[in-house]
């Protein structure tokens, strides 16, 4: 037997009585607790903000810090009559840069016409102007009218 | 309305709202609710316009508290808002029904959990606070359409549920 309108009423109604009797009283629901409530939601709203920049800070500097590579130039294997690059010079070469804020640097690379070969001083010789100079016409003729 | 007038129509409003908030919210935070929303009336973050019954106005105030109330549970259990507890007085009941109707309660709870939302809420607003649909529509922020198929389905449902619940049957044959 399902029930009818009039009896789902009743039934509310006997729920209502009851939650009458249950309920504070208003002048207690004036308490202060809302307002306790509210500067909870604040203080959470805060951490969850302060969090936020933190991770955004970390984030920052860790792509800061991808963007600049250390720059260390490579001294070429070059051996010259060249009198040897000033020691400051050496010393800036293979001393890495400070890291700095700023777009990435390329390394330094000497032009090719600077570079000789490592073994250049074992073709000095003595009488390299044979080497250099071609024979010309009027040492032969001195040769032949002897 | 000034201050002292929001005062009073809530004052009379009283047992009536706190029965709305249990109807809309977990029970152990309708006080709350109902605090919460009495703060956005009298702070002015509420305001009422005239467009409908303060009742039914009100009403829907608690209602959209209780859905933030509920959407910040999740907070309270992360431990970022304070636990609070609602300190509920409540009067003695009369001894000879106090248990009846203590059973009667829990038996509607339970079956009342086992509707939707909406269904729940219409049939509280018409069969506990005797409001028509279109007020009840008012409330809840729907259509009357959608405010009447919600009623009349729910209605259905509670009769097939009520039909299973021992404790309701014990009140029907007290009644007859």
């Amino acid at each position: 037997m399902t029930y009818d309108e009039r009896e789902l009423k009743q039934l509310y109604q006997a729920m209502r009585e009851e939650d009458a009797r249950r309920a504070p009283g208003f002048a207690q629901s004036f308490r202060a607790l809302p307002r306790h409530a509210r500067l909870g939601y604040l203080r959470a709203v805060a951490i969850t903000a302060v969090l936020a920049v933190f991770g955004l800070a970390i984030a920052v500097n860790a792509l800061r810090r991808r963007d600049v590579q250390p720059v260390v130039s490579v001294p070429p294997a070059i051996t010259t009559h060249e009198p040897a690059p000033a020691p400051a010079t050496a010393a800036a070469e293979l001393t890495p840069p400070k890291k700095s804020v700023g777009p990435r640097r390329k390394p330094t690379v000497p032009p090719i016409s600077d570079w000789t070969s490592p073994t250049a001083s074992l073709l000095d010789l003595s009488n390299d102007d044979l080497l250099t100079t071609s024979p010309s016409l009027e040492y032969k003729s001195a040769h032949l009218s002897d | 309305m000034d201050a002292s007038e929001l005062r009073a129509q809530l004052e009379a409003l009283h047992p009536e709202s706190f029965g709305w908030a249990l109807a809309c919210s977990d029970p152990s935070r309708a006080e709350s609710v109902l605090q919460q929303s009495y703060l956005k009336v009298l702070e002015g973050r509420a305001r009422y316009e005239g467009r409908s019954s303060f009742k039914t106005w009100f009403f829907g105030v608690v209602r959209n508290t209780a859905r933030e109330d509920a959407r910040r549970a999740i907070w309270r259990k992360l431990r970022l808002l304070p636990q609070e507890e609602a300190e509920q007085v409540s009067r003695p009941p009369a001894a000879e029904d106090a248990l009846f109707a203590s059973d009667l309660r829990r038996a509607m709870e339970r079956t009342l959990a086992l509707l939707p939302r909406r269904q729940r809420e219409v049939l509280h607003l018409v069969f506990y606070q005797e409001l028509t649909l279109e007020e009840a529509a008012v409330a809840m922020s729907v259509s009357v359409g959608s405010t009447r198929t919600h009623y009349e389905r729910g209605k259905k449902r509670l009769r097939e549920l009520l039909d299973k619940e021992p404790a309701t049957r014990d009140l029907r044959r007290a009644g007859a």
